[in-house]
């Protein structure tokens, strides 16, 4: 078994000599001089040449004639004979040893011509039905559930099997979306449990969780330290839920015996690292002391209520009577609400938090509501002392950047309500939205009839025609006998809408059954279908098919409105999230294991959370705040929290915890997407040493939009080679050059990766790699991790440039490669808004938007309204 | 709540820990008429946590055999297992290859799927609900997922082995009284009204749909017809499974002498806890109401189930902290005692097994057997012991001892999780391999097990 790390050694070396690899004539992110190459003079000689002998004649060998292979990328079938001509070049199987060899730059020719027609005809190939029949992705399907019930249960769909990714990464491609038996089955399941939240019968649960206004009351003792000191210690404190009753009492049963009682608490009170001290009938919090600013880890916090008895589904709401102290220069602190259980294994999740400025003269009362569904939960069974339910509220702000800046900021609670289930009115909005109080002299039918009729609109994003909507009545006939009110029993056709096709997928059908024409444009409905799932990954709301319905969406300048409408909304944050996802494959970093022998003082568990927001927060500020998408590039800001500031050693940083805008020191090297933390990461799978092949791939693919061909199949990884660890570096590196299997494409793709080469997996900055050596202890063997070789990240890109470095990198795709950048954002843009992957006929299109973009400053806004009002976006 | 009883029949079932998927009505005689000619093919898996008696040089106090291959004898622990050498095989340095440097709390949660979770928690399918999937429509309940702590815990401290498709975990049952009356008692009228009443709401509603699609699918183009015909197959398949669900209602449960079961017995009381839960497996897999047991005999960092070296063996320490011996006079007995105790409950099983008469041969014979812990001692994920018995009728080799032999000059790789040990990379094998052999009797394929390949050739008959 040999160790990955071995791959970036043996590659970066590879890498770091590109000048001795063979001559270079082509360069795969400019992609010109590919496309020029033309096939009669310039690749049937070699052909002839060199293949012809053994594959241009009767019977030929391997049953192939290259004589007679055309080079027309529309016919499948002479595209598959041409991978396979491809594949051989690359593995150095063909020609054979022992006949007749092209030379260097003969052989490059030949491979880029082959490659770049094969991914040319493979991409229009794949996507020549144009726009299909789409299913709603997982997050799709969960996020219009949510919409259309007014419900907030976030783990409706994960359940369901997450979606393949096409060849543009990207999970909303009509074909690859698959329905199985196991949807079928699922769709069901999560349509009725939704409809069971939305939609109540009977009374009002009870309330059964309640620590009510006026129950912080905290007792003390006073310690003496040996050196004199103070010290206050709290007494854990059980709350009950009459303060004033008796705890303990006598009563006399029926028989006259005395019995003794107790009052059940309903919550243990404990004050935790951060409190700082007592006041008049509240709590005052500074920030848990010793918490690193980075991971936060430490104890559940400084005030928390342990819950002994507590509803495991429903809404709560947690009111906070509080007021800050705010010494001069010192940041506002910020209030923090968590729930879960488990005081060690931290399960919990946030609540909500609110940045505080009143003062503690004017307390202000803060409310905050959840879903008890959304949170971790203990498990049902006997509820002992920190078992239970724990409610958390602690304090934050950012750390001084050095001691003495300021003192702490602190908070004063005063008061504070828990209430669970708790329910603002009865019943709840949901259930009133979808099912209006019945007039009494309204008949059950015809009230039944509007009820459906209404969420089938919605549901189906359009008109309902009369048959659709008999055959749910029909359903609900034949199912009322079973139910005691029509409150449950309407849940049988709603099931049944949320589970038809017309909900599920976005069909975009023919009206008469005629000819089926070759294109149409789409109705205002279908419209403000596909408008709604590319802007906010959801259903259409009101607004949008009113519009529809009056006929006025399709307007121009009303379609414009609504984008910038719709890219204001909080929900484009789906988009924004989904689509950065997807495009820069952020969500995997939670896949890399970063390894604690290389990164000692690494968090995996809580910093992730943080590199893969500041991406969302940097995408979602361009795109959402109309920037200029070369910020993606190079930016003199980046959006962070003081977390990362401190991560990456920016000063300035405004007193606040939450992700904002940060202007960026003259002198640093981090705007843009490119060193960012999770690009880095992502990067590097081992979680170990860096992958320049895995960087570089990352760079051309997401970032230009040009990825280098396949490895060719059957080329081991290098991994697998039989390369004697003890061999000097050099002699590695001939041993990889030999291959020419790998020559051929590498020199090509090594040097992009080079360039990262000063950054960590982690994101640091670094000047060493690192190397591995095994250290006999004791007679037991340990590996141990040290910093080795100096970082050379200098290289020669393919068009002869030198540069060194990833600032240079950001300059050169500014400076030279501006329109291929342009030309991947608005095509990745324009795949995840038509939810198919790109072909041929489309390169015209692209090429448009990104000359839009030029015109208009490169604003984020520009190309999306023109992909809104581009004809493939508003045809089928 | 999430529950609610109208929930499809199928999500009952899974609700209970009986798991997903409908039995198979036309094949569901076997127990009954006894015409039918081949006994059906059944697989049993039991999982022991906290890792097995594996210590270096102190053969007194070791699981394993000493001997390779066909001529091997068994070590006092397992002695018990005497009547059965012939018709077992065992696995030396066999174990999950992604797993080795993984914390052995998590060797439950992967023993039955070989998931890679080092990176991320991301779970599959386990080879029992694969099983259960391709076979389990013949029985009614395709599968039976046991262990003595009850539902799915969390991870790294599961408290089930089984994991469905999606890779969620299937909650296991834990009370023996619900579990006999769900295998054999009659369901009262109400139970049986309300199960149809769940059947027909279901496909009234799925009718509906199909309906709907049908008219939409006159207004699509070719390409779009033919995603919408994916639709629609499923739906029918989801019918197809109704349908079978509501001939089984009909069908009366087995009958059987419950008469030496003593169904109220709890975790507190480990030996007859324990040998309740295997009879109800024998049970179970005798009258073919499934062909699918999994059973968790304690979970890591479970509570019950922990605590039985100390209530049935009358140690000192509990579970966790007999697996964690050092060397220390003493300990290495502890451990063995232990072991012993759980060996003699698999025997006891395995001879109710071997005297039930099937076909032209033994229940045992026509059932897989496989008897296993996700760690060694002291809680590594390498050398995890597994013994798979029985199966002989249905396309096992048995009699054997593997034993793969030391590499020549491994340098010994130390257990990153736990500092304590090294092991051989050359000599490890992937345990998976033994699983797709398993389920090769099945004639089911296991492309998703792809830390190795091919099958174990000595132990395909």
């Amino acid at each position: 078994m040999r160790r990955p790390h071995i791959l970036a050694v043996v590659l970066l070396i590879a890498c770091a000599n590109p000048g001795e690899a063979a001559p270079v004539d082509a360069d795969p992110v400019g992609q010109q001089p590919r496309s020029q190459i033309n096939y009669e003079t310039g690749i049937r000689p070699l052909l002839a040449r060199y293949c012809f002998e053994c594959h241009g004649q009767e019977k030929p060998k391997g049953d192939l004639r290259l004589d007679r292979l055309s080079p027309d990328w529309s016919n499948l079938e002479a595209v598959s004979h041409w991978v396979e001509v491809r594949d051989q070049l690359n593995l150095g199987e063909m020609p054979p040893k022992k006949a007749k060899q092209p030379d260097a730059k003969e052989l490059a020719r030949l491979v880029d011509w082959v490659s770049t027609g094969v991914n040319k005809a493979l991409r229009s190939h794949s996507a020549e039905s144009k726009i299909v029949f789409r299913r709603l992705t997982k997050q799709q399907y969960g996020n219009s559930l949510r919409d259309l019930l007014g419900i907030t249960l976030q783990d409706l769909e994960s359940d369901l099997p997450d979606e393949q990714r096409s060849a543009e990464g990207f999970d909303n491609n009509g074909e690859l979306l698959v329905t199985s038996p196991f949807h079928i089955e699922m769709y069901q399941k999560i349509a009725r449990r939704a409809l069971d939240a939305a939609i109540v019968t009977g009374d009002e649960p009870k309330v059964t969780c309640s620590v009510p206004s006026g129950s912080l009351k905290f007792e003390y003792t006073v310690e003496v330290k040996k050196d004199g000191r103070k010290e206050k210690r709290f007494k854990h404190l059980w709350l009950y839920d009459h303060p004033d009753k008796p705890k303990e009492w006598y009563e006399t049963d029926k028989n006259g015996r005395k019995v003794f009682r107790r009052r059940h608490p309903i919550a243990l009170c404990r004050v935790g690292g951060g409190a700082q001290g007592l006041d008049e009938g509240g709590v005052v919090l500074s920030r848990s002391y010793g918490v690193n600013p980075i991971s936060q880890r430490r104890d559940f916090g400084p005030l928390w209520f342990d819950c002994s008895r507590f509803p495991y589904s429903g809404t709560f709401q947690v009111k906070i009577t509080a007021g800050a102290t705010i010494p001069d220069n010192a940041p506002n602190p910020t209030l923090v609400v968590y729930l879960g259980y488990d005081t060690e294994m931290m399960h919990r999740a946030e609540v909500g938090r609110v940045e505080l400025t009143n003062s503690t003269d004017d307390l202000k009362q803060f409310v905050f509501t959840g879903h008890l569904d959304n949170f971790p939960m203990p498990k049902p069974g006997k509820i002992t002392k920190q078992s239970g339910l724990i409610l958390t509220i602690s304090s934050l702000y950012p750390t001084p950047q050095k001691r003495g800046d300021w003192a702490e900021p602190t908070i004063l609670v005063k008061n504070f309500e828990f209430t669970a289930p708790f329910h603002e009115v009865w019943p709840p909005r949901s259930h009133t939205k979808l099912l209006p109080p019945k007039p009494a002299d309204v008949p059950e039918q015809v009230y039944v009839r509007q009820v459906v009729e209404r969420f089938m609109k919605r549901a189906f994003r359009r008109p309902v025609k009369k048959a659709e909507l008999d055959r749910m009545m029909k359903l609900y006939a034949s199912n009322r006998s079973r139910y005691g009110s029509i409150e449950a029993a309407i849940k049988v056709p709603l099931t049944a809408v949320l589970c038809s096709p017309s909900f599920l997928y976005l069909s975009e059908p023919y009206t008469n059954s005629g000819a089926v024409p070759t294109s149409r444009a789409l109705n205002d409905f279908e419209l403000a279908s596909r408008l709604s799932y590319f802007l906010w990954n959801t259903t259409p709301d009101a607004k949008l098919l009113q519009l529809a319905d009056a006929g006025r969406l399709g307007d121009e300048r009303t379609l414009r409105a609504q984008v910038k409408r719709m890219l204001a909304d909080p929900k484009a944050w789906h988009f924004v999230r989904a689509f950065t996802d997807q495009w820069l494959k952020v969500e995997q970093i939670d896949n890399i294991a970063i390894n604690a022998l290389y990164y000692r003082d690494f968090n995996n568990r809580y910093q992730k959370r943080d590199f893969k927001n500041e991406v969302y927060q940097f995408v979602g500020h361009v795109l959402l705040n109309d920037r200029s998408c070369l910020d993606f590039v190079d930016s003199d800001y980046l959006v962070l929290n003081h977390r990362l500031a401190h991560y990456y050693q920016i000063p300035g940083m405004s007193q606040r915890s939450g992700f904002q805008k940060v202007v960026l020191p003259k002198d640093s090297d981090r705007g843009g997407l490119l060193t960012m933390v999770a690009p880095l990461m992502v990067t590097t799978p081992s979680g170990e040493e860096t992958s320049i092949v895995k960087r570089a791939v990352y760079f051309m693919d997401r970032l230009m939009g040009t990825p280098p061909p396949p490895p060719p199949p059957n080329v081991p990884d290098f991994n697998e080679q039989q390369i004697d660890e003890s061999l000097p570096v050099k002699q590695k590196l001939e041993f990889h050059r030999t291959k020419t299997a790998c020559a051929n494409c590498h020199r090509k793709i090594d040097a992009w990766g080079v360039l990262f080469e000063s950054y960590d997996a982690v994101g640091r900055q670094r000047s060493q790699y690192f190397a591995e050596r095994i250290k006999e202890d004791k007679g037991r063997k340990r590996i141990e991790v040290y910093h080795g070789a100096k970082i050379d990240d200098g290289a020669e890109l393919p068009d002869g440039t030198r540069i060194t470095g990833v600032k240079a990198l950001k300059d050169y795709v500014l400076r030279k490669r501006k329109e291929v950048f342009l030309k991947n954002v608005a095509s990745k843009l324009l795949s995840y808004a038509l939810g198919r992957s790109l072909s041929l006929t489309d390169e015209p299109l692209v090429d448009e938007l990104a000359q839009t973009l030029a015109k208009n400053d490169y604003r984020a806004h520009a190309l999306i309204e023109a992909i809104v009002t581009s004809k493939a976006f508003r045809s089928k | 709540m999430k529950k609610s009883w109208h929930l499809s029949r199928r999500t009952m079932l899974k609700g209970v820990g009986v798991s997903m998927a409908l039995p198979w009505f036309e094949a569901m005689s076997w127990a009954g008429d006894g015409k039918t000619k081949t006994p059906p093919k059944r697989l049993f898996c039991m999982y022991i946590p906290y890792g097995t008696c594996t210590p270096q040089n102190k053969p007194e106090f070791d699981i394993y055999p000493t001997g390779s291959g066909r001529d091997f004898k068994l070590s006092p622990i397992l002695a018990s297992l005497g009547p059965y050498q012939k018709k077992m095989s065992i696995f030396k340095h066999h174990s999950h290859v992604r797993s080795r440097s993984l914390n052995a709390h998590f060797a439950a949660d992967i023993w039955l799927t070989g998931a890679d979770i080092r990176r991320s928690y991301q779970q599959q399918v386990s080879i029992d609900q694969l099983l259960a999937e391709k076979i389990g429509l013949q029985t009614r309940y395709p599968s039976l997922v046991l262990s003595s702590e009850g539902g799915t815990g969390t991870r790294g401290a599961t408290r089930t082995v089984s994991f469905s498709k999606s890779g969620s975990p299937v909650p296991a049952l834990n009370n023996p009284r619900f579990v006999f009356q769900r295998l054999f008692a009659e369901d009262s009228s109400e139970a049986l009204k309300r199960n149809q009443d769940g059947i027909d709401e279901g496909r009234s509603i799925l009718d509906a749909v199909l309906e709907s699609s049908k008219d939409l699918r006159r207004h699509l183009g070719k390409h779009d017809q033919a995603k919408l015909d994916e639709y629609m197959t499923s739906v029918r398949e989801v019918e197809r499974r109704i349908d079978v669900a509501e001939q089984w209602l009909n069908v009366p449960k087995p009958k059987v002498d419950a008469s030496d079961l003593n169904l109220d017995v709890s975790p507190d009381v480990p030996e007859a806890y324990v040998d309740t839960m295997l009879h109800l497996t024998f049970l179970a897999l005798q009258t073919d109401s499934t062909r699918v047991v999994t059973y968790q005999m304690g979970a890591e960092q479970a509570d019950k189930a922990t605590r039985f070296p100390i209530t049935a063996c009358g140690l000192k320490k509990d579970a966790h902290n007999v697996g964690h011996h050092g060397e220390e006079k003493g300990e290495w007995e502890a451990f063995r005692t232990w072991e012993t105790w759980r060996a003699e409950r698999l025997a006891k099983f395995l001879k109710r097994m071997d005297e039930a008469r099937e076909g032209d041969g033994s229940l045992l014979d026509y059932s897989m057997v496989l008897y296993g812990a996700g760690s060694s001692s002291p809680h590594d994920h390498v050398n995890t012991p597994n013994i798979l018995l029985g199966g002989e009728k249905i396309g096992l080799r048995q009699g054997r001892f593997y034993n793969p032999e030391p590499s020549a000059n491994s340098k010994g790789i130390e257990n990153r999780a736990n500092r304590h040990s090294t092991w051989d990379p050359e000599r490890e094998q992937p345990l998976c391999r033994v699983f797709r052999t398993m389920l090769d009797c099945f004639d089911v394929e296991a492309p998703h097990l792809t830390d190795s390949r091919g099958l174990v050739s000595e132990l395909r008959a």
